[in-house]
């Protein structure tokens, strides 16, 4: 028996898809479901079943007379954390990928400066011995809560200047761009781990809690190494989502 | 505001012995003294360091012998479909899959929610405990379709991976995957068979496969203790 995915559940698909890209952003109001029916060319029984099911969900909600919007965000909502591959998307590191979804994401510099003589360092951007990284640690807010701690990494050489930028204002992909080594290409590992002590305090944590632990290093056009993060999130209220295409 | 303390350098710096593969699983990590010695720092401070290692999972220690690195965890590709079984398989360890639960069953509205099918629709669950060097580490549950895998009662799923029987018998190329990954409080219908309580925590992972055709071809809920796996992606 041939078995298709119904239309609806099609249609639900592709809005929640383009919620999830930032398409669709919070609060904004989303096509009507007369355009969706004429757009898509199906019945408006079935745009309106897809619409009164993501009601449902919690996603959408519906304005008598002015139409249908993305539900606000509330305050404890589910954060989401994503790597994800789709064709023709541009690939970015994960924060840059919450950026993409329409919220703001504020950092809060809690260190930097030059390190030397950390041979972990030295052997994840692939540096000989001695040879200096900058290293610049933050803290990664949206809507003004602490997701994140960010230890990152980069190699002195390719960045002479770097102390002089306050990156709690100016976005360090743009200033690694501007050097012509914008990281371009990723890998990735992501763990479950208990938090460790130096992080609860910056990120809220208590004892017993959660993060994510990442750890990814990103190279540039020309296949030099560029960045080494280490990257803890939370937990709590969140979610690590991965959409797979299979090679 | 100090982040990087001497404590965490020094377990960095034991970490990248263990990454480097200058020590290796079951290797004993070098001694208090040597390690204050050699990074210039207090004993406490490299006792500290070494127990983040070991509250990670990254070395473990013997009663009035010291530490000693632990195994690795599984790789687990986030960026293409592979099995589970395959990948648990392709690494050192002793593996064993058991059986826990294979019978059929019809969609309820929990696995309506998530497979978003029909009630009603016949589904063949799977529940396998995966065992790893004698170690129960998670506990699997699949949901496949009866009409996508007609038959597979007749597989024997302790000896072999569900994908590969997919791939094989049914000619199911799996396309696309949405995983996620979230960590709750174990659950009594697996936690008692990973030597847990429901007082700890597990790592649950859950998703659905589709086809090539966007069919669902699997939901799956996987229930593991934490540290054991990774997800690891490299993008192109």
């Amino acid at each position: 028996m041939e078995y298709k995915i119904p239309l609806y559940i099609q249609l639900k698909q592709l809005i929640l898809e383009r919620i999830a890209d930032g398409e669709y952003l919070p609060g904004e109001k989303i096509p009507s479901e007369r355009e969706m029916a004429a757009t898509y060319k199906i019945n408006r029984m079935t745009v309106k079943n897809a619409v009164n099911s993501l009601v449902e969900d919690g996603i959408l909600y519906k304005e008598k007379n002015v139409g249908v919007f993305v539900c606000k965000k509330k305050a404890n909502r589910l954060y989401t954390f994503r790597n994800k591959e789709k064709e023709g998307e541009v690939e970015s590191s994960f924060s840059a990928k919450i950026q993409l979804s329409g919220q703001s994401i504020e950092s809060e510099v809690l260190e930097k400066g030059m390190v030397n003589n950390r041979k972990y360092v030295e052997y994840k951007l692939g540096l000989d011995e001695g040879e200096s990284a900058y290293a610049l640690h933050r803290l990664r807010k949206v809507n003004r809560e602490t997701i994140s701690l960010e230890y990152c990494y980069v190699p002195a050489k390719f960045f002479p200047d770097i102390d002089d930028h306050n990156f709690e204002k100016a976005s360090l992909y743009a200033y690694m761009e501007k050097q012509n080594h914008l990281p371009i290409v990723f890998e990735q590992k992501m763990i479950v781990e208990k938090a460790r002590r130096p992080f609860m305090k910056p990120m809220g944590l208590k004892e017993d809690d959660y993060v994510y632990a990442l750890e990814f290093i990103g190279k540039d056009a020309q296949g030099n190494i560029v960045e080494y993060t280490q990257s803890y999130l939370k937990c709590d209220y969140s979610i690590y989502q991965f959409l797979i295409e299979s090679k | 505001m100090k982040l990087m303390t001497l404590d965490l350098i020094v377990s960095e710096e034991v970490k990248y012995m263990i990454e480097s593969g200058l020590l290796k699983p079951g290797d004993k990590i070098p001694s208090e003294r040597d390690l204050s010695e050699k990074y210039n720092v207090q004993r406490l401070t490299v006792r500290s360091g070494l127990q983040i290692l070991e509250d990670a999972g990254v070395i473990y220690s013997k009663p009035r012998s010291g530490y000693y690195v632990a195994n690795p965890p599984i790789k687990k590709i986030a960026d293409d479909i592979v099995s589970t079984t395959s990948e648990i398989q392709s690494t050192n360890n002793e593996f064993e899959t058991k059986i826990i639960k294979f019978t059929e069953k019809e969609i309820d509205k929990y696995l309506y929610t998530e497979m978003k099918l029909p009630l009603g629709t016949r589904l063949y669950e799977l529940k396998r405990l995966r065992i790893l060097n004698g170690e129960p580490i998670s506990m699997d549950y699949s949901f496949i379709p009866k009409y996508v895998t007609p038959g597979l009662e007749k597989f024997n799923f302790e000896n072999e991976s569900l994908y590969a029987v997919l791939e094989r018998e049914y000619n199911v190329h799996l396309k696309r995957s949405e995983q996620n990954i979230v960590v709750i409080k174990a659950e009594e219908n697996y936690c008692y068979d990973l030597n847990l309580t429901p007082q700890d925590y597990v790592v649950l992972q859950s998703g659905i496969v589709y086809d090539q055709n966007g069919q669902l071809v699997e939901f799956s809920e996987t229930y593991s203790k934490v540290g054991y796996f990774e997800y690891v992606t490299k993008s192109k």
